[in-house]
């Protein structure tokens, strides 16, 4: 059986993708962090 | 006498270790003016807003296993093995419905016992601690030995010192601010961790041309870039089934639940698990790096530090310490925490000493908080070194709570029998697949056999249930 593979595309985009989304998980968790700072909100 | 060359010098790993341990102690006593009565050590007074409800729920899933492990899933279950390890994301994205759920049908709740207990009964309920406790204390310990093994393969410090000090300071910090303490550390462990992978990630793809990676991937390793990989696609399912259902049941989570404040819970969890969800696949990318780079991986769950390391040199390595350090710190504060609310509050309070008043049982959490942090260290001593299959061993038996808990809050008609044979039938026959059909398949059969008998025992004899009896202080 022919083997199907995963494309180089598929993954340059799949890691890239991610360390992206990661990287702007981080500036939202700041920005909430001294938004709910802001307001008094933390906890 | 020829010394042993560690990924980060020994002097800078001490110096380290002794750094951040200060740092979490001296923020857990900082935190402890806010812990004046219960609802606060335990709860955090219930008035969490999203930046840190999202950050201690997405830190305390980071564990050592995510930057150790998905790598490791990576190097030997190729893209599918990835992407396996990121499906344990949907744990938390399955769960914010369910903390608004908790939230509104439990305001003054406390762990996950409770639930159980008012939702189906006592029989249940010691079935249901049994697992919760048993689940609980394997993860802790293999965090703790985790901690040792790591601090020993990265800086040379010795396996036993690495795994007290930082059993030690997550109990000294927890036991000075409770959540607070756990909750506010965790946000700064989140941030440090999240900027490591990102600096890891990208110093990575940097040094290395991505061509060349996918090229000797393809030649040398076919099968990790193979899209039919049967083990590799069935291992995505039981990761996915085992991460809903140890968040779904574990009072780790369910105590989050009750800490946020009101309309924040399904919105902090949905965040974390987004945030969550690109974690693995980038610990895993810097597994596939090492076979371009030439590293020799002498023990698979080390690729993660060695790759780091030899591309980033010492300040790679200090990243990788900080950030594992980081990893293991946010569970098990959280676990210790958790646990200690779930024996003080369903075995102590409910079971021994009823009539026990607000300053008994702070006491009482602190006793305990500390019994748990020697329990798991004497455990840790000895260095056993396979509680990672102790922990996969725990996978049918939380993969089997998660219909009670699911149909438990939303469905009335769920009932008692269901729930427990669901549990028992779920975790038995789960674990018979462990044994005989592999690991990959426990969690998927225990959460379906526990469906479908949840599923009939329910249409035989449908209950009725009140809501309202949830909520006990009312």
């Amino acid at each position: 059986m022919e083997i199907i593979y995963f494309s180089e595309g598929f993954l340059n985009v799949l890691i890239v993708g991610s360390l992206c989304f990661i990287s702007v998980s981080v500036v939202l968790l700041l920005f909430y962090f001294f938004r709910d700072s802001k307001r008094k909100e933390l906890w | 006498m020829k010394k042993q060359t560690y990924i980060l010098d020994s002097d800078i790993g001490w110096l380290l270790l002794a750094v951040l341990s200060v740092v979490w102690v001296l923020l857990g006593i900082y935190w402890s003016r806010k812990a004046k009565n219960l609802d606060g050590f335990m709860l955090a007074g219930r008035n969490v807003g999203l930046a840190l409800g999202a950050a201690t729920a997405m830190a305390t899933w980071i564990t050592s296993n995510t930057t150790m492990l998905a790598p490791q899933f990576a190097l030997e279950l190729g893209i599918w093995g990835m992407v396996a390890y990121s499906t344990a994301s949907f744990g938390l994205l399955l769960f914010a419905p369910l903390a608004k759920r908790i939230r509104k049908v439990m305001p003054k709740g406390y762990t996950s016992g409770d639930f159980i207990r008012l939702r189906y009964g006592r029989k249940a309920w010691y079935l249901f601690l049994a697992i919760s406790i048993f689940y609980g204390f394997t993860w802790l310990i293999s965090m703790g030995m985790a901690g040792g093994i790591l601090m020993n393969a990265i800086a040379g410090i010795p396996y036993k010192i690495g795994m007290s000090v930082i059993l030690l300071v997550c109990v000294i910090y927890t036991l000075f601010g409770g959540l607070y303490a756990v909750i506010g550390t965790d946000f700064i462990q989140s941030v440090i961790i999240l900027i490591g992978v990102v600096v890891i990630g990208f110093g990575v793809l940097n040094a290395i041309e991505f061509d060349t990676v996918y090229t000797n991937l393809k030649n040398d390793k076919p099968m990790l870039v193979n899209v039919m990989l049967p083990a590799a696609i069935m291992a995505v399912f039981n990761n996915l089934l085992f991460g809903i259902g140890e968040i779904f049941h574990s009072n780790v989570w369910w105590s989050r639940a009750f800490a946020m404040r009101d309309g924040i819970g399904e919105k902090a969890y949905n965040l974390a698990g987004l945030f969550w969800l690109p974690v693995p696949i980038a610990a895993g990318f810097i597994a596939l790096a090492s076979g371009t780079l030439d590293i020799n991986v002498t023990s698979p769950d080390m690729v993660g530090p060695l790759v780091a390391a030899n591309i980033l040199g010492e300040i790679g390595a200090v990243v990788v310490f900080g950030v594992l350090f980081c990893s293991l710190a946010s569970s098990i504060d959280s676990l210790l925490a958790a646990t200690s609310d779930l024996i003080t509050e369903d075995i102590y309070k409910k079971m021994i000493n009823p009539g026990a008043d607000e300053k008994v049982l702070r006491k009482m959490s602190t006793r305990i908080i500390i019994g748990i942090g020697v329990l798991a260290w004497i455990v840790c001593l000895p260095r056993v070194g396979t509680l990672a299959t102790v922990l996969f061993f725990a996978g049918p038996m939380v993969g089997s709570t998660i219909w009670p808990i699911m149909t438990g809050l939303f469905w009335k008609k769920a009932n008692t029998t269901g729930a427990i044979w669901g549990m028992i039938l779920g975790s038995v026959i789960g674990l018979v697949a462990y044994v005989q059909l592999g690991w990959y398949t426990a969690s998927l059969i225990g959460a379906a056999v526990s469906m479908v008998t949840v599923l009939i025992f329910t249409h035989l004899n449908p209950d009725d249930f009140h809501w309202g009896t949830l909520n006990e202080a009312k």
